[in-house]
């Protein structure tokens, strides 16, 4: 991919990306999907503030080399250009792969990891990454077959389950319905003593990091005359973090994440505005209910643990939001702009 | 009295004579000696063969148990707890100074022998080169083999990624 659209600009990846986003839009534009543009607007202004410059300045350098390429000489010397730009991309090529077989030759060492060591002290390795360090694991698992098919054996589902599951909370009902113990030999028996099968069929709640919904939606401004309809985009973002001991954090605000992401922890309540600390509890098949009791109203929070193709779980939808007030009346608010709430894991968190 | 002391032959036919104390470090051979009714006093007995560990790798493990001599090792049943322990420093440093053929020959021999605090450390000297690692600096780091057809490696990547988060 170029970086550039001419020869003398250098442009920063942030700014190529704001380019590409503005002329999506642009042609996005022009076919009458107006809300699609605004969208690629905004995410391009918000990469690059000065991107209508920059794609100005790209459409006059194309209209000049479309003027250019119709004189004849310039089409010979570009064509010279283009072959001698083979010719080095030949040479490249032939020193790659010199570099290619340097690189295999110093591989030849032999891997003494998987020569000396036997399939279940690789495991038993294995199985301290799993509790040390998830990344490395993964990392791990991404190296060679045989590594890949120990990382994921049932010893290693087996050791996932035991690390997950007794950190769920779950609702007194469920506990009582489906017999839940902290024991995972005696759970996994319901799902015919396979571990993978446990892992992938009963909802968990995720610990080491939070769960972001980024809501975005596009108000019609005051109509002052009929030739302009302003429209106003409004995005902001819901935080959910939870804790094995049943407290979930909770933030509405228009913040993006990479400003929240760091501060994000209970401790933090106080200096975060908008935050609350509410309980929550899970039921077996992934409903999870979040009360948070206040002086004259109690809310309630239903959301549902969903997987989200290969990522087991990842994401949580809206069921219903109410609240109950001091009369005991019920009230829904309404999910209509409402947007489910996606995983990210985030490293720190796991220190805690 | 303390002089006599056992003899054993490793697969390359040496033969060490070692304290039984130092011996029963190895479970393998504390219950083989005892099965034997082994004798050190007896001059004439014979040398027990460890046909699976060679002399310069049981040297490592003879040096290792005789810094352990007097170290008391908690039994721990907790699995988890006995994984996440520190290694000890003296482990560490014993096991940093040798070379990747002899860590892991150490690692098999402790396996073999049932020494279960040296195989702990050892493995967890593994485990901490893999720490911290992307998957090509764990192929540098061991010599690995990339075995996967990129499409594949893309489908693993995308399958594998869940256990990160949890």
């Amino acid at each position: 991919m170029s970086l550039a659209y001419d020869e003398n600009t250098v442009l920063t990846p942030d700014q190529v990306k704001a380019l590409e986003l503005y002329e999506e839009g642009s042609t996005k534009e022009s076919t009458g999907l107006m809300s699609d543009a605004i969208f690629c607007y905004s995410r391009a202004l918000r990469l690059y503030d000065n991107v209508e410059r920059l794609y100005r300045k790209k459409l006059n350098y194309e209209y000049q080399k479309e003027l250019a390429s119709r004189e004849p000489i310039v089409t010979t010397t570009a064509k010279l250009k283009n072959l001698n730009l083979n010719n080095n991309d030949g040479e490249e090529n032939e020193q790659n792969t010199k570099e290619d077989e340097e690189e295999f030759v110093t591989q030849l060492d032999p891997c003494w990891l998987l020569e000396i060591l036997s399939d279940d002290i690789l495991v038993e390795i294995i199985s301290i990454l799993i509790l040390k360090d998830p990344f490395a694991h993964i990392s791990l698992s991404h190296t060679c077959k045989k590594l890949s098919q120990l990382s994921f054996n049932s010893s290693a589902y087996k050791q996932l389950c035991k690390i997950i599951y007794p950190k769920q909370v779950y609702s007194e009902s469920a506990l009582e319905l489906n017999d839940i113990t902290k024991n995972q030999d005696r759970m996994v028996k319901n799902w015919d003593f396979n571990w993978e099968l446990m892992l992938n069929d009963r909802p968990f709640i995720k610990y080491h990091g939070l769960y972001i919904s980024k809501v975005t939606y596009i108000s019609e401004g005051a109509r002052e005359s009929s030739f302009y309809a302003p429209v106003k985009l409004v995005t902001y973002f819901r935080y959910l973090r939870f804790y094995p001991d049943g407290t979930v954090f909770k933030l509405t605000t228009t913040d993006e994440p990479n400003q929240i992401v760091p501060q994000f922890s209970r401790e933090n309540q106080p200096h975060l505005k908008n935050s609350f600390i509410s309980r929550f509890q899970l039921e077996m098949d992934g409903q999870i209910l979040i009360k948070r009791e206040s002086e004259d109203y109690n809310f309630l929070e239903e959301l549902e643990i969903v997987s989200l193709g290969y990522r087991k779980f990842h994401r949580l939808n809206w069921i219903s939001s109410s609240y109950i007030n001091e009369d005991g009346e019920k009230g829904y608010f309404t999910l209509k702009k409402e947007k489910p709430f996606n995983f990210s894991g985030v490293k720190a968190y796991h220190k805690i | 009295m303390s002089s006599q002391l056992i003899k054993i032959t490793t697969s390359d036919e040496e033969t060490f004579k070692v304290e039984r104390s130092i011996v029963e470090r190895s479970v393998l051979l504390k219950h083989l000696l005892s099965d034997l009714e082994y004798d050190e006093t007896d001059e004439d007995a014979e040398p027990i063969p460890l046909p699976n560990v060679r002399a310069s790798v049981f040297k490592k493990v003879l040096e290792w148990a005789e810094h352990h001599k007097n170290t008391n090792f908690p039994d721990d049943e907790d699995e988890d707890a006995r994984k996440s322990a520190p290694i000890d420093e003296w482990d560490r440093e014993f096991l940093k100074v040798v070379d990747q053929e002899m860590l892991y020959e150490i690692i098999l021999a402790a396996n073999y022998l049932n020494i279960r605090p040296l195989l702990d450390a050892g493995c967890k000297t593994v485990a901490e080169m893999i720490r911290g690692k992307s998957a090509e600096e764990i192929r540098r780091t061991f010599n690995i083999v990339n075995d996967f057809s990129p499409e594949e490696e893309a489908a693993i990547k995308r399958e594998n990624e869940w256990a990160e988060d949890r």
